[in-house]
């Protein structure tokens, strides 16, 4: 080593120094784009002795604790991640046509993007729905629109994920009555219902009650899938919307498993073990254009994740400690100018998820900077998957960056600071304080501005925004919900409240209230009230009777 | 800035998605404006009410969820109703290119899509600045 070392000075005094004579550095600084790292000019094994890199206690093998390099020890070559896609809009029937399109197209996952009236509890037909009925997402107002949209071949699906946070405890309890009456069982695939709360507050808005019953509401749905549904997953940590919200490297991952500490603090309360429910746990991050920076943050994540479910919770099974990542090939870094430009983003972030070891990965479409997406989007995005996948050779070795210099410095930086911020939230009381507080916001608002004012003043390059523009482009033919979308629901939503009994209903709402009110786990009774057809609207009216609605405070954002 | 613009940012209908409205509202703050941040889910009935009791120049409609031909023209409805229709409508988020010119007909004053600049939003606002 210091051999190494001696002749790295020399280099740098030397050949280095005399070639930046004549082709100085173009820039400053050489920062990653998100954690602004300032990259040096090369790594070497001199870098990572400075910092103290250890092999067998930073990687270890694959499948072992710390979990870096990956959480089983032989990844995609005994199995592929899942190809997935974020998707869902227009009725039971709309959605169902082009998820079926999907699993034909290469794909083997799904995330069912709900409608915003169903992912707040609205009924199609409340007047705060007006507008926005199919739009963004799947319309469930009863059992039978979910029945409708999951009529598909389930053999077809390794990946089945319910965006559904507030109204977690009721999609989960029409998921599994769906899937019990169709006779599926928990391990035919990995069901996912995302139920997380704390981000919603946080960045994402679509929340209903206040946080107290939310992180209750949150327990219940943990609980439930815990004891009764081996295999599935009861909560998927969000990381993804925080990095789409403008967080930094190493807020997204200190902030999400801050968050995670404190749904898994929840459910300890209700008499659970940690590794009763720690493997049930799993994370959404997302991955940006700095594809380097990305890898090492999903490695440093899972790296965390071990040393502090280890630790701090006295996790046994190294199930406990091997965090399963879903990453998303982000949309947030896609633009409306030169649409397919963002088919280059897409294929370099999905490369980015697969390098960095993602279980699962979503590529979303090259559209998506303007609406949802068309059906010929989804089907490049899907290929971007098999072609990383089947063409490009990246799946040959487990962690094929593993022991690059630069990426084992930047995992072990990104590593140091979301301990940072874990340790910030920690001083606050825990996550709910600190997103009760609005810290979590604020910090986001700030990353986000800052990130902005880089784009305007050019230090942040994004090809078609602030380099290389076109004017006049010829506009892409986007996707557009059917108008008669919204009416043909409401319809559907009057005719399941008529055809239905309401005796049945009325009995099974009064369980679900009397469970709010007595602590006692809601998913059961909210099976009986999706049985009885009851409309989203109509429980979610039930739980704000007992728990209230909440409303942000706006003030210290801007 | 000549004269202290003040604005209302808006997030209308269920879309709870705020980066962009408040980046946009801290560059107008930063660029000399008054600036009123409704925070989310808000109605054009509680937007139209804030704007006239605040005595805005400006509402700003940050919207993504695509609802924006049922929340806008209802913003613009009622301002004429109220007599307020001085306020100038600007808008933002993902807003369908095709329904650019449908608003501007109904009276919004300004759409700035996904991928405008800050410069571009706060260079219009000192402008109607100017104009005052």
């Amino acid at each position: 080593m210091d051999e190494i070392e001696a002749q790295k000075q020399e280099w740098e005094q030397g050949e280095l120094k005399k070639y930046l004579g004549s082709a100085p550095e173009l820039k400053e600084e050489f920062g990653t784009r998100r954690e602004r790292i300032p990259a040096k000019v090369m790594y070497s094994p001199a870098e990572l002795n400075q910092i103290g890199f250890n092999y067998l206690k930073d990687l270890s093998f694959p499948g072992l604790y710390p979990f870096t390099r990956g959480t089983s020890p032989s990844m995609y070559r005994s199995k592929l991640w899942s190809m997935s896609q974020v998707t869902g809009f227009g009725s039971g029937e709309d959605a169902n046509k082009r998820w079926r399109y999907l699993l034909d197209h290469g794909l083997s996952g799904l995330l069912i993007e709900l409608d915003l009236p169903t992912q707040v509890g609205l009924d199609s037909d409340d007047p705060m729905s007006t507008g926005e009925v199919g739009r963004l997402g799947v319309a469930v107002d009863t059992l039978d629109d979910l029945e409708r949209a999951l009529d598909l071949d389930m053999d077809k699906i390794k990946y089945l994920y319910i965006i559904a946070s507030a109204m977690a405890p009721v999609l989960t309890a029409m998921v599994t009555t769906l899937f019990e009456k169709k006779g599926i069982s928990t391990n035919d695939f990995v069901l996912t219902v995302q139920n997380e709360i704390l981000k919603e507050f946080v960045c994402r808005g679509s929340y209903v009650f206040p946080p107290g019953a939310s992180m209750r509401l949150a327990a219940d749905v943990i609980e439930f899938m815990v004891r009764q549904q081996p295999n599935w997953k009861p909560i998927s940590i969000c990381g993804a919307h925080l990095g789409s919200s403008g967080a930094s490297c190493s807020q997204e991952v200190g902030f999400a498993l801050s968050f995670a500490f404190s749904y898994l603090e929840s459910a300890l309360k209700r008499g659970l073990t940690v590794d009763e429910v720690a493997p049930r746990f799993d994370f959404l991050f997302c991955a940006h254009m700095d594809l380097f920076e990305e890898v090492a943050k999903i490695r440093a994540a899972r790296k965390v994740w071990a040393r502090m479910i280890k630790e701090r919770f006295g996790a046994k099974d190294e199930r406990s400690m091997a965090a399963r990542c879903l990453v998303d090939a982000s949309g947030i870094t896609l633009t409306s100018q030169q649409p397919l430009n963002n088919i280059a983003r897409l294929t370099i972030q999905g490369l980015a998820c697969v390098l960095s070891g993602a279980d699962y990965v979503v590529v979303p479409s090259y559209d998506e900077a303007m609406a949802i997406p068309s059906q010929d989007a989804v089907r490049v995005s899907a290929a971007i998957q098999n072609i990383i996948a089947f063409e490009s050779g990246v799946r040959n070795t487990v962690d094929p960056l593993g022991g690059s210099y630069y990426v084992e410095y930047l995992t072990k930086t990104i590593e140091d600071e979301a301990l940072k911020v874990i340790t910030k939230i920690d001083s606050m009381g825990g996550a709910v304080a600190a997103v009760e507080s609005g810290y979590v916001q604020r910090e986001l608002a700030d990353s986000a501005y800052r990130w902005q004012l880089d784009v305007e003043s050019g230090k942040t390059t994004i090809i078609g925004i602030n380099k290389l523009k076109v004017e006049d482009e010829k506009p892409l033919e986007i996707f557009r919900v059917e108008p008669g979308v919204e009416q043909r629901q409401i319809e559907r939503l009057k005719k399941a409240r008529q055809s239905r009994d309401a005796g049945r209903v009325k009995e099974s709402l009064r369980n679900v209230k009397a469970a709010a009110q007595a602590d006692v786990n809601l998913i059961a009774p909210l099976q009986e009230a999706a049985k009885a057809y009851a409309t989203i609207g109509e429980i979610r009216n039930t739980l704000t009777d007992v728990f209230g609605e909440y409303h942000e405070k706006a003030a210290g954002l801007v | 800035m000549s004269k202290k613009i003040r604005v209302i940012m808006s997030k209308v209908g269920l879309d709870g998605h705020s980066r962009g409205a408040l980046v946009v509202a801290r560059a107008l703050r930063d660029a000399g404006a008054e600036i009123i941040y409704t925070g989310l889910h808000q109605t054009p009935e509680t937007v139209v009410a804030s704007a006239i009791q605040e005595d805005a120049d400006v509402i700003g409609v940050s919207i993504l969820s695509g609802a924006h031909m049922t929340y806008i023209p209802r913003i613009l409805d009622l301002l004429k109703q109220k007599g307020a229709n001085g306020i100038k409508v600007i808008a933002g988020g993902c807003i369908d290119y095709e329904d650019i010119p449908k608003l501007k007909e109904m009276g919004v004053a300004e759409i700035f899509p996904t991928g405008t600049t800050l410069k571009a939003i706060t260079d219009y606002v000192a402008n109607l600045a100017k104009a005052y």
